[in-house]
């Protein structure tokens, strides 16, 4: 039905460009941009834009110009605040994250076995300083950015074939390229997806204005020339100045794709200021050239709570980022006065707080962390309803790490909320049957009549964890299973994972969207390395060499993993779902509580602003809210 | 006021007088003649009122630092998932004409729009609180196992529990909670203040002592710690504790850091009082009987200045409190598990909580009686023991 | 005199030299450097960074080399005047201090006045009207002065204001002059955000100063000159304005000095709380991202005002007290 959706979406789109095109009808502008073609400023809109426009459709209406969307962040430190907003890339995941569509660049094909891409741009795009886009832009990137030597010593992950040699890129014409991989590749549009300068990081970028950043390069500048911006700026090297310069964000100056460029300010100022670029190659469905708003003020803030204090009396027009979960009942209860209604937007499915258990535990207890009915019987005495109030303020619902309801990897309810209900009794029977040895206090023995302890590690990365964490232990200590909380930080947590020393963790789930890409959670050679089976992960890293074989399950787990890298979409959905399935029977993670709007999830948004979806993929590989499009959000008058 | 003392530095001392008190009606002239040092000390205390008021205000809360538990109506640690953000309440202590202490039972409902646990008061049903009741298990002292406490629910085995100060956003006890946070807090202002004392009075006994070369590193060293400007070496140098350290290391290390900056002071005024004494003729009787160098900085010339070092100390143990609270509010001191002032004030200090909980505030008025309290004790025991400074 | 002066003087390089060591030590004793921080705050908003970018990283800012290099580029680049780039702006510290040090002297002196123009007076008044209530009520608000830490009063005030006025009296200014250039609206809008700050740091200093001023001049009231003038008929308030005001304050007036650091350090924490845009806020933050290159030159910048406020005091008590300059010689 989902797939029937699309493609009529899409042949509508592309009949409303065909009419468009066809009927060369005039598109719309920004008033204050209609004043500066006047004056003879700027070309006229219809040669602003390409000779295709990028249509993003609009949630609720067609808009109207102006106004500044107010938002805030903490400091040079927070450039993802601008990135996630901006989401400037050749292409975008969807609104509701289950698909990547088309942005900067018009479209893509792959061969059958997804070795070869080629990536389509748009003929009459042009830089937010009029000159063109083109396919030598993207080449500049790879020449003298990716392959040189001095930028970027270890290259990029998602450009490197399996035996480390360099993807190749060659243009094909003036707007396409094509990308060569030595194996099969199904996440490229994953990865081009989220190389929009994220991290203000040169390694996450793969278009940039060649024609301004030759200056700043020695392969183009003169020595003394180069040596000389430098100094100027500060620096010792080029490649720390070309760093800066090539990032819109840091340089101020250097042009952009997004819909708003810096304009002379950067993320270092109070104020980040980013301005309309007058030539943005999006239109709304009815031709309007994009986006309605004028500006984008980021306003610093040394502190957080001055910031969540500003989002409750009204001061920013919309913002997720930065506002604590726990701030929800002030916000709510200052809405009507203040103007501005709160959003929520869950986190894109998974689980927000998981214990996971390692499967390659070597003390005694790694027997019961093996054994699936003890699992099983943990997860049922686990109230989760406590923990929704304690540490959600009772959103969000009781799940297993699965994706969420709307996304079409859904294994189905039954999974999801497999053995979530709380049975204390049930509980005690299961464990009954293979741990009924206790000890003078009511905790159970290890059938050899020893005592266990299990360490719950936990880093309080999202604050709620360490109290649900203690919670799980009080639970636990009910059915007779002695548990303690140890809270570590997080560097030292992360080099305990892969060393094998850690028994169980809380962490969240939240890679059920992309499990076949980048480094999902139920992989176990994951990296960073997770506490799920690290001698696993070290059995397939030596070819059996060293560490543990993994079980029936766990291999059947990396082999979908495997295949569904090199599959069709819809091989993949059916692959995916069989993944969930497998990962809620066996509960190697216990999931608690999901979709509740944990991470960036409770959002402010100004009364007179239009056009922001209710429901929206929650992610960061989605940039949300950058997923949303921004660009067609618009005050109403 | 003398001028030629050096200008006190703000952070470290009180440079003030206390209210003046006539100091010359004694009853008993002979018994004044040969009355020990102490008694005199004590007579000339006695006389300021409020400083004798501050002295039982301090034992009180002494009282409470050393026997927490037994002031405490909960274990501080035990979070409880469905009692968050209680408002504080207090005790009744008459029910229908009779003497029934109690407080009410709250009942808590989540408002449905904004999410906020709103607690009221249950109509009819109340709580009988009780004095000297049995409560949850601890030791005193880490000795004796008891269970008595000063009050709490009258029936021990009733499943209800009451909160003379609230409870946080875990359903932390917060009156247990501000009980143990003074054990702590209290301490680290003590023991930062001993060290203070410990290492003014040995460096600046040596240098003034023995003179010559000693003394002039002695007191170059001084020179650059006093120097120093101390918030940011204090938040650089609890910035740098590991985080990975047990509670009870970083404690130790805090009380070492404060006590860092608080010795130059008093060195310089032990030496300043040793360089003078050594030429005094009581010390020249001393060693012309053959009285060991030892015995004579510790027999005779200690003693003389003790009281002084009794009152300045006291009024600098409230200045390591706040530093303390300070320290560990802005995320720097001491953090949870551990429970200071500093790091209840810390876990206040939020939207959230000040918005909807404004009670978990409270240990700051904690911190400012506390103060208070030594500040005017400190003045007093000023004014008794040392009237000529 | 001059003896004296120049002795000091000669001391300063030396002292500057412990100094930048101590700053160099300070700020890199806590485990880790930048990058780690780094990364743990990205991880913080739900993103990761590659290993080899943070390797990349760590060569282009220089982390990867032994200390003594990192100490001697830092010390040599100071010394021509260059105070290093920050790396958690990305921007040049001569640049972060230049846009802060305006307004952070601005709170700084304008703490200094309030707290000499209100503790002197009530010092004064306290003094000559010694166990009134005026002088029995100034007592206890000395007291609580003192034993309220600051950031309280500014937690309770910021609640106040956002409770019963709906008013969120962060920062210095309000948003439309946030970035727009100095006039005299600008000036008023400071002015205007500027007094509760100011006030809530002075109330600390002002109980201090007030009791001090009335100790020093209940003693001068006490001394027989007094008596004297008195008995020559002059009255009350000229009397007490004209000579023993005055020898109160001499002792205090050295302790100006002491004032010029405390203007920079002593405002972190209310400004933190308050989200004031001047250096101890920065400070506390370069400590926490382990921005070394900001915390050091920051932390030197505060030890050499120590140095300069502790010679201006010097200098000053020795030159009211002749009694001082004997004794050093």
């Amino acid at each position: 039905m989902k797939t029937i959706l699309n493609t009529i979406r899409w042949m509508g789109i592309f009949g409303l460009v065909t009419i468009f095109g066809a009927a060369g009808i005039s598109a719309q502008e920004a008033p204050q941009l209609s004043a500066l073609v006047k004056a003879g400023k700027l070309p006229p809109v219809n040669e602003r834009l390409p000779e295709i426009p990028l249509m993003l459709p609009v949630v609720d209406e067609i808009g109207q110009y102006g106004g500044i969307l107010r938002r805030a962040f903490l400091g040079p430190g927070d450039h993802n605040n601008y990135t996630r907003v901006v989401y400037d890339a050749l292409v975008r995941f969807a609104p509701d994250g289950s698909q990547v569509v088309p942005h900067i660049a018009s479209g893509w094909e792959s061969n059958e076995n997804f070795t070869e891409w080629i990536v389509r741009l748009r003929p009459g795009a042009k830089w937010s300083d009029g000159k063109p886009f083109t396919a030598d832009d993207i080449m500049f990137w790879y020449n003298d950015i990716l392959l040189n030597k001095e930028l970027m010593p270890g290259g990029a992950n998602w450009m490197k074939n399996e035996d480390g040699s360099v993807v190749k890129v060659e243009k094909l014409s003036n707007y396409m390229l094509k990308w060569t991989y030595k194996q099969p590749n199904t996440a490229f549009l994953l990865n081009l997806a989220n190389m929009d300068g994220a991290d203000k990081s040169i390694s996450n970028l793969v278009f940039v204005p060649a024609h301004y950043l030759k200056q700043f390069h020695p392969n183009y500048a003169s020595k003394s020339n180069l040596n000389a911006k430098v100094k100027k700026a500060g620096f010792d090297t080029w490649t720390q100045l070309f760093a800066i310069e090539a990032l819109p964000h840091l340089s101020g100056v250097r042009p952009g794709m997004a819909g708003w460029v810096p304009n002379g300010s950067t993320v270092s100022d109070r104020v980040f200021k980013i301005k309309r670029n007058p030539y943005f190659v999006g239109v709304d469905p009815a031709g309007n050239q994009l986006p309605y708003i004028d500006e984008v003020h980021f306003t610093f803030f040394a502190d957080k709570e001055a910031l969540n204090l500003a989002a409750v009396s009204g001061e920013i027009d919309f913002q997720g980022r930065h506002i604590n979960m726990s701030t929800y009942p002030v916000l709510k209860e200052n809405e009507s006065q203040n103007n501005y209604r709160v959003v929520t937007w869950p986190t894109f499915g998974g689980s927000d707080a998981v214990i996971m258990f390692n499967q390659t535990w070597q003390g005694p207890e790694g027997e019961l962390f093996r054994n699936k009915q003890f699992r099983i019987a943990l997860s049922y005495a686990i109230n989760r309803n406590a923990i929704k109030e304690l540490a959600f303020f009772g959103l969000g619902e009781s799940r297993q790490g699965v994706p969420a309801p709307f996304h079409p990897y859904y294994p189905g309810d039954e999974y999801a909320f497999k053995y979530t209900q709380y049975d204390v009794n049930k509980a005690n029977k299961i464990l009954d049957q293979f741990l009924s040895k206790k000890d003078s206090k009511g905790f159970r023995l290890l059938p050899s009549g020893k005592p266990f302890d299990i360490e719950i590690g936990v880093v309080p990365q999202f604050g709620a964890w360490t109290d649900i964490a203690q919670l799980v232990v009080e639970n636990w200590a009910d059915i007779g299973v002695k548990a303690h909380v140890e809270v570590r930080e997080r560097t030292q947590q992360f080099a305990m994972r892969p060393a094998n020393e850690l028994m169980a963790e809380v962490w969240n789930e939240d890679t059920t969207g992309f499990p076949f890409s980048g480094q999902p959670k139920f992989d176990p050679r994951s990296d960073p390395a997770l506490t799920f089976a690290p001698l696993v992960a070290k059995w397939y890293a030596t070819n059996g060499k060293q560490g543990v074989a993994p079980s029936k399950e766990i291999k059947r787990l990396v082999d979908i993993i495997d295949e569904g890298k090199t599959s069709s979409r819809n091989r993949q959905v059916k692959l995916a779902k069989e993944l969930f399935r497998i990962w809620a029977d066996n509960v190697w993670e216990i999931g608690t509580v999901g979709l509740t709007p944990m991470i960036q999830g409770v959002l402010v948004a100004n009364d007179k602003l239009r056009n922001i979806p209710e429901v929206a993929g929650n992610d960061w590989p989605l940039r949300t809210p950058g997923d949303t499009r921004l660009e067609q959000y618009f005050y109403v008058k | 006021m003398n001028p030629a003392k050096s200008p006190p530095n703000p952070t470290t001392s009180m440079g003030s007088t206390s209210t003046t008190m006539s100091d010359d009606t004694f009853r008993d002239d002979d018994a004044f003649d040969v009355a020990p040092n102490w008694k005199l000390v004590w007579w000339r205390f006695k006389k300021h009122r409020l400083a004798l008021v501050s002295g039982v205000v301090l034992m009180v809360i002494a009282l409470i630092a050393v026997f927490p538990d037994f002031f405490s109506t909960r274990n501080p640690h035990k979070t409880s998932a469905m009692q968050s953000f209680m408002p504080t309440q207090g005790i009744h202590f008459f029910f229908e004409g009779s003497l029934i202490p109690h407080m009410d039972k709250l009942v808590g409902k989540r408002n449905s729009t904004t999410l906020k646990m709103e607690w009221k008061s249950h109509k009819t049903q109340k709580v009988p609180v009780g004095f000297f009741v049995e409560g949850y298990d601890y030791q005193i002292l880490g000795i004796i196992d008891t269970n008595i406490h000063l009050f709490g629910v009258s029936d021990p085995k009733s499943l209800q529990s009451i909160h003379l100060l609230g409870t946080d956003r875990l359903g932390r006890d917060q009156w247990s909670r501000l009980m143990h946070g003074t054990r702590v807090s209290l301490s680290i202002g003590l023991v930062a203040v001993s060290l203070s004392i410990f290492f003014g009075i040995l460096l600046g006994g040596i240098s003034g002592y023995f003179g010559g070369w000693v003394d002039m590193i002695i007191q170059r060293f001084i020179e650059i710690l006093q120097s120093l400007p101390p918030i940011p070496i204090w938040m650089a140098l609890t910035a740098s504790l590991p985080r990975d350290w047990s509670v009870e290391q970083t404690y130790f290390a805090i009380t070492i850091i404060l006590s860092m900056i608080g010795w130059t002071t008093l060195a310089r005024e032990v030496r300043g009082r040793f360089l003078s004494m050594r030429e005094e003729d009581f010390v020249m009787a001393a060693h012309l009987s053959g009285c060991s160098q030892m015995r004579i900085i510790f027999r005779h010339m200690l003693p003389t200045f003790t009281s002084h070092i009794i009152a300045t100390s006291t009024l600098a143990v409230p200045v390591m409190i706040i530093n303390e609270t300070f320290l560990s509010f802005l995320g720097l001191g001491l953090r949870p598990p551990a429970i200071s002032w500093g790091v209840l004030l810390q876990e206040a200090q939020n939207l959230q909580s000040i918005a909807l909980a404004p009670w978990l505030l409270l240990p700051g008025l904690a911190v400012i009686i506390t103060v208070l309290a030594l500040n005017i004790l400190g003045d007093g025991l000023r004014d008794a023991a040392d009237p000529y400074s | 005199m001059l003896q004296y002066i120049i002795k000091r003087l000669l001391l300063l390089p030396f002292l500057l030299f412990v100094f930048s060591i101590i700053a160099f030590i300070l700020i890199q004793a806590p485990p880790g450097d930048f990058l780690t921080s780094y990364i743990a705050e990205l991880a913080a908003s739900g993103s990761s960074i590659e290993r080899a970018q943070i390797d990349a990283l760590r060569t282009l800012y220089g982390l990867d080399q032994p200390y003594y290099i990192q100490y001697i580029k830092w010390v040599s680049r100071l010394l021509t005047g260059d105070l290093g780039f920050s790396l958690d702006w990305q921007k040049p510290i001569s640049e972060l201090i230049g846009e802060r040090l305006a307004l952070t002297l601005a709170l700084g002196i304008g703490t200094f006045i309030f707290t000499w123009m209100v503790a002197i007076p009530i010092g004064i008044l306290s003094a000559t009207k010694q166990y009134s209530f005026f002088d029995y009520f100034f007592t206890v608000f000395n007291y609580i002065g003192v034993a309220t830490p600051t950031f309280m009063t500014a937690l309770v005030l910021m609640w106040i204001a956002f409770k019963y006025y709906g008013l969120s009296i962060t920062g210095l200014f309000s948003p439309e002059y946030i970035d727009a250039t100095w006039s005299f609206d600008r000036t008023i809008d400071l002015l205007k955000h500027l007094w509760l700050p100011v006030v809530i740091l002075g109330m600390d200093g002002t109980a201090r100063l007030a009791r001090v001023m009335r100790a020093n001049l209940l003693d001068e009231l006490k001394k027989p000159y007094m008596e004297m003038a008195r008995a020559k008929g002059l009255s009350e308030w000229r009397l007490v304005m004209k000579y023993p005001v005055r020898l109160a304050l001499n002792p205090l007036v050295s302790t100006i000095g002491w004032y010029l650091p405390l203007i920079f350090s002593g405002s972190v924490i209310v400004a933190t709380v308050m989200n004031l845009p001047t250096i101890g806020p920065m400070l506390l933050r370069a400590l926490i991202s382990q921005d070394m290159y900001l915390a050091g030159t920051i932390i030197l910048i505060y030890m050499i005002l120590a140095i300069i406020g502790t010679l201006i005091s010097d200098i000053l008590l020795a030159w009211l007290d002749p009694r001082i300059r004997m004794e050093d010689n």
